[in-house]
């Protein structure tokens, strides 16, 4: 058999439509998933954006919280300590 | 019955009449195709595993925030409460103390004259700590569930010296008069033990 008639055998063109599937299945599989992927980073990256942007609007609060608790319980500590005073004044006097 | 004649099919002929680009361009396919499964495909799976996972990261840190903000009220209204509880309990103690203190003067200085004018002021005198105790009611703040506080535990039996009933009035006996505890006879104790000084700042 001369390889003209080899190409144009049953064996060749069943090989030549398995290739074809097989490239054909990873390409629709491909175009399948990519766009998803790529859809849901975008959604992703718009979800990052704002988190990011609350965590910027929302930490210096949580700082400022922290530290205006910190004083709140330093000024208990002034008072217990002026009232101990207080009671150990009278306790002398 | 049809039998499908697998006889005649000869893998190594079929094989040999494959043309030869054909043959590496299949085991070329074969290749890819595998390395998609194991590979790409791959990836993109644990890229979308990776995507979820920090979304959920998102979420808890939303909720952790969120609960902060409960956390900075009840806090923030808890700090409050004992600033004023404190503040309250300091000006009770001072002004205890001046009051006990010039009730003594007046009753050092008048000696046996003018019984009655003393005894009216000194009636004023007990409505003002009458006055001064319900202010202070050490029902007004609910206290701390912690075990080693120990600041709770220091003021436990001062909290507790003067008697108050559910409306946070302090107990009268049957004439009327105030009481300020029992002793361990279970007698009423008319006046509160607490210590005295004279009185030296010249004010009358």
């Amino acid at each position: 058999m001369d390889s003209r008639n080899k190409w144009k055998s049953p064996q060749a063109i069943i090989v030549m439509v398995l290739i074809l599937l097989i490239f054909s299945y990873i390409g629709i599989d491909m175009a399948l998933t990519k766009p998803q992927i790529k859809t849901d980073l975008k959604e992703f990256k718009t979800e990052y954006t704002e988190f990011t942007g609350y965590l910027e609007q929302r930490l210096p609060e949580i700082d400022s919280t922290l530290k205006i608790q910190a004083g709140q319980i330093s000024n208990q500590g002034a008072q217990i300590d002026s009232l101990n005073q207080t009671v150990k004044k009278i306790i002398e006097e | 019955m049809g039998a499908i004649p697998f006889d005649k099919f000869n893998l190594n002929r079929f094989w040999e009449k494959t043309p030869t680009p054909l043959k590496y361009i299949l085991i070329f396919a074969v290749f890819i195709v595998v390395s998609y499964f194991l590979i790409s495909k791959r990836m993109d799976n644990n890229h979308s595993a990776e995507l979820d996972q920090m979304r959920r990261g998102m979420i808890a840190t939303y909720e952790l925030i969120d609960n902060f903000e409960e956390f900075r009220k009840e806090q923030d209204d808890y700090n409050e409460e004992i600033l004023d509880y404190l503040y309250n309990l300091h000006n009770l103690v001072e002004d205890l103390n001046a009051t006990t203190n010039r009730k003594l003067d007046m009753i050092l200085s008048a000696g046996n004259n003018n019984a009655d004018d003393i005894i009216e002021k000194l009636d004023l005198l007990n409505e003002s700590f009458e006055r001064l105790s319900k202010a202070y009611s050490p029902n007004r703040i609910e206290k701390p569930n912690l075990d080693d506080n120990r600041a709770n535990k220091n003021y436990e039996g001062v909290l507790e010296a003067i008697p108050i009933d559910d409306d946070g009035n302090q107990i009268r006996d049957e004439d009327g008069r105030l009481i300020f505890g029992w002793d361990a006879n279970g007698k009423p104790i008319y006046q509160p033990s607490i210590s005295v000084r004279r009185d030296t700042s010249g004010k009358k």
